[in-house]
């Protein structure tokens, strides 16, 4: 499972709508909510995570998602590249 | 705090992507199971983000956002899924020959001595100009320096290009007729403080996701901003914009005159700025002619609004909104990439860019500023600025002036008029002549036989049995080696040191975080021993390593408007990145340039504010330039238009990304995007098999039906090598720039 940070940016005033939205995200925390950001903790496979970062950005209000951090040290162990 | 590791990679997670937002808390200490971090730049695209890479037992275990540098600790997830790039399992570890057909396994010794053989036999039988050198806008500064000088200084051989002549040259050429100087007047930094901007032929959302951000960043802290994106495609960019300009493709020109028109019409521009610093030009008969604000004002009066509409598919109204919005907003930043740059007209294109900015004086104040984005991460600091195309001499110079040689013959300590007075041969017109005027090639770092366009053309050049091909690469699945003769196993990102340069005249240094596999090299040593075994006086080319290239270009530098004297590799190695000209060691940087008290080139008792002192005159020029249509317009037997791109998950030729599981799992195959209208027409469902085609040739992709292209307009991604769009694609190019025409061709779909 990969670990990863993404920073979501909102229009003015549409933060609630997509809290609710996001919550439905399975892997997914809500860490931070504020009224023009968010900040959401994904654990995934990290194949899955494009598709992750895709679906943030249909989630109503979104401008914009960015990977803040990733870490995939435990794939890469389980892969035996480390 | 009692956690175990999964939570406090989590915790970490968080905590980063806090800090990005100035929330806290700070991060709280390394992540568990990496050694040390090493900071760098990421490997992908133009924004060029500074990076720390995370390395466990001589391995990239991690990537993450260099807080420091301008991205502020942000990376896509390109960037930060760049450890399984480094590690992938076909990456090229010992030299290679071809023998009966195969590549076989040889030594450094009979893969270098082959090479230098072939080359000096070339060049003693057909002169110098039988060979050439074609690099990429990947490569490290001192890679692209060192291997232009030993071409044109140690061979006296201008056959020296490379990809940016598929990307940039057009920004280049704009940027040279226009100031002067090549390279972007103002910075990352602008993008702080714009409060209109205007993205022409740019999806920045896909291309440059990093400032993308900063960009919604600033239109969602401040209601005032506004974005104006001019794009056939509704893009992710568009979707923020509060106008998006469907343009019909390749008519830009009318839509860049129009607003002008307007600009002037509408008494919006500046006079006190472009009576004093811009100087009014057009061609007549081939050459430059100067011409006055009323010949200009005159050239503008037939592009109407309403002609523009005609021409362009833009409602008049809109047209007339987007000139007010640039000119009487406080602060306009203009970004463009290959949308204007690959175009038989990009260099126009370019000028009638930075005319608008002239003409209501939005530039150099924070926010002001006509910028292009560039597409790879070093094809500005490496190819650019050390002047690595077939017309360029070092920072700023060019072959066809005798005294810019002169200069360089000094610097390299070379007889004066001996270098090489015509310039070489730009990138199609290399590989055209493969085979025949051209008959011993090197290729560092690219992948042209996926990257060309009209490729078909130019694999016939390939595949001659006259051509000598030495590839110096890292991985071993590059389309471009089915067609080597002698394959390099060249060390990868960071496992060797040197600098990039990224859009915005930012110099990073790139620190040695890993050994290369196997036998793998750094190229500043493969270049270094086959300059040497070719002839090259081993003097000329004294580089142990790449920090003394670097020291001498510094110093080469000194004596140009580029100056980075200042820029010790210990400075780059303590900063994340500086920006030039940076003159000595104490010197800051340049944020904006052109103007006093910020541009070191402009006297500080300079009368004026601002300096273009690339010009004699020492002002910029506006430009008279008509609309011209494209190179291939569609027609009764081909109706659409095909334009080609990047999208978000791949990059360029997907020889990188292709190698990361989780993007080969979620973007796999290259596909053609029509629109709804087109597709309901030519009975054509959503992942139907399509045949697309042109006069060059056809491809099958599977069909994403939407409305993000407009009508008559179908785009296909390029970094899918078993689907060669660029086999469909056209290789007319600018008469200036030389640069191919991708955005542009004619095309028909019909289902499989
Ligand atoms: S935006 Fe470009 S430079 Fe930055 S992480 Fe993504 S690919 Fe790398």
């Amino acid at each position: 499972m990969a670990i990863a940070s993404f920073v979501l940016q909102m229009e003015p005033g549409r933060g609630a709508e997509a809290a609710a939205a996001l919550s439905r995200v399975p892997g997914l925390t809500l860490e931070f909510s504020g009224e023009q950001n968010l900040v959401a903790v994904v654990e995934r496979a990290s194949a899955e995570l494009p598709q992750v970062e895709s679906g943030l950005k249909e989630v109503p209000g979104v401008l914009c998602v960015i990977t803040a951090y990733l870490n995939i040290e435990d794939e890469l162990e389980a892969a035996g590249s480390c | 705090m009692n956690i175990n590791r999964r939570q406090f990679i989590k915790y970490s997670a968080a905590a980063f992507a806090m800090l990005l937002l100035d929330k806290g808390p700070a991060l709280a200490a390394p992540d568990q199971g990496v050694e040390r971090w090493v900071k760098g730049v990421c490997r992908y695209c133009g924004t060029g983000c500074g990076v720390m890479v995370g390395v466990r037992d001589n391995k990239v275990v991690m990537v993450k956002g260099d807080p420091n540098n301008h991205n502020r600790g942000m990376l896509c997830l390109k960037g930060a899924l760049l450890p399984s790039v480094v590690h992938a399992p076909d990456r090229l570890t010992q030299p290679l020959i071809r023998k009966e057909g195969k590549l076989t396994p040889a030594s450094w010794d009979e893969a270098l001595d082959l090479t230098a053989a072939k080359f000096k036999e070339a060049m003693a039988q057909f002169g110098a100009q039988s060979v050439g050198f074609y690099g990429s806008g990947q490569n490290l500064t001192e890679e692209s320096y060192l291997a232009n000088k030993i071409f044109k200084g140690g061979l006296k051989c201008n056959n020296v290009d490379g990809n940016p002549r598929l990307c940039m040259a057009s920004a280049v050429g704009g940027y040279v007729t226009t100031f002067g100087k090549d390279e972007p007047f103002g910075s990352y930094e602008d993008l702080d403080a714009a409060t209109c901007f205007f993205i022409i032929g740019s999806n920045t959302s896909e291309c440059h996701p990093v400032l993308f951000r900063r960009i919604a960043a600033r239109k969602q802290n401040d209601k005032n901003v506004r974005v104006i994106v001019v794009d056939p495609r509704v893009t992710n960019t568009a979707r923020i914009a509060d106008m998006h300009l469907a343009i019909r493709p390749g008519t830009d020109l009318a839509l860049l005159n129009a607003m002008a028109h307007i600009i002037l019409n509408e008494e919006l521009d500046e006079p006190r700025f472009h009576s004093k610093y811009a100087a009014f030009k057009a061609v007549e008969d081939g050459k430059p002619v100067d011409k006055t604000f009323e010949d200009y004002r005159a050239f503008l009066a037939e592009y109407t609004p309403e002609k523009a509409a005609e021409i362009t598919g833009i409602p008049a109204a809109a047209i007339v909104k987007a000139a007010q919005l640039f000119a009487s907003s406080s602060a306009t930043m203009s970004l463009w990439c290959m949308g204007l740059n690959q175009r038989v007209r990009g260099v126009w294109a370019n000028n009638l860019v930075h005319n608008l900015h002239l003409l209501t004086g939005k530039l150099g104040r924070p926010g002001s500023t006509s910028f292009s984005l560039t597409g790879q991460p070093n094809a500005c600091g490496g190819v650019r600025d050390t002047g690595s195309l077939a017309h360029l001499l070092p920072a700023g110079r060019v072959v066809a002036n005798k005294d810019h040689r002169n200069q360089m013959e000094a610097l390299w300590g070379l007889p004066p008029d001996s270098l090489h007075p015509d310039p070489g041969l730009f990138a199609t017109a290399l590989f055209g002549a493969l085979g025949e005027k051209v008959k011993a090639l090197l290729v560092l770092c690219t992948n042209p036989a996926q990257s060309l366009p009209n490729v078909k053309k130019y694999t016939q050049n390939l595949r001659h049995p006259g051509k000598f091909m030495a590839v110096i690469e890292a991985f071993g699945d590059a389309e471009t080696l089915k067609y080597a003769d002698v394959v390099f196993p060249a060390a990868f990102w960071c496992e060797r040191e040197g600098v990039y340069g990224c859009s915005e005249r930012r110099y990073s240094l790139l620190e040695k975080a890993i050994d290369p596999p196997g036998q793998a090299r750094p190229s500043v040593n493969i270049l270094v021993d086959l300059a040497t075994r070719m002839g090259v006086d081993p003097k000329f080319v004294p580089f142990k390593n790449s920090a003394e290239v670097w020291d001498e270009w510094r110093t080469v530098s000194a004596s140009s408007a580029y100056n980075f004297k200042g820029m010790t590799r210990e400075r780059l190695r303590k900063t994340s990145g500086l920006l030039w000209p940076c003159p000595t060691e104490d010197h800051p940087g340049t944020k904006i340039r052109y103007v006093r008290g910020e541009d070191p080139n402009v006297p500080a008792d300079h009368p004026d504010k601002y300096f273009f002192y690339g010009n004699p005159n020492g002002r910029a020029t506006i430009w008279l330039r008509p609309h011209k249509p494209a190179a291939e317009e569609p027609d009764a037997e081909y109706p659409l238009v095909m334009t080609t791109g990047r999208v978000i998950d791949q990059w360029h030729t997907g020889t990188m990304t292709n190698k990361v599981p989780e993007i080969r799992a979620a973007f796999p195959n290259a596909y053609v995007e029509i629109n709804v209208e087109d597709a309901k027409r030519l009975n054509i469902n959503n992942g139907d098999s399509v045949l697309v085609e042109t006069r060059r040739g056809k491809l099958t992709l599977p069909a994403r039906v939407g409305e993000v292209c407009r009508p008559g307009l179908i785009f296909t991604p390029f970094f899918d090598a078993k689907k060669l769009v660029n086999e469909l694609t056209v290789d007319a190019i600018d008469d200036i720039s030389k640069q191919p025409e991708f955005k542009i061709c004619a095309a028909r779909i019909a289902r499989a």
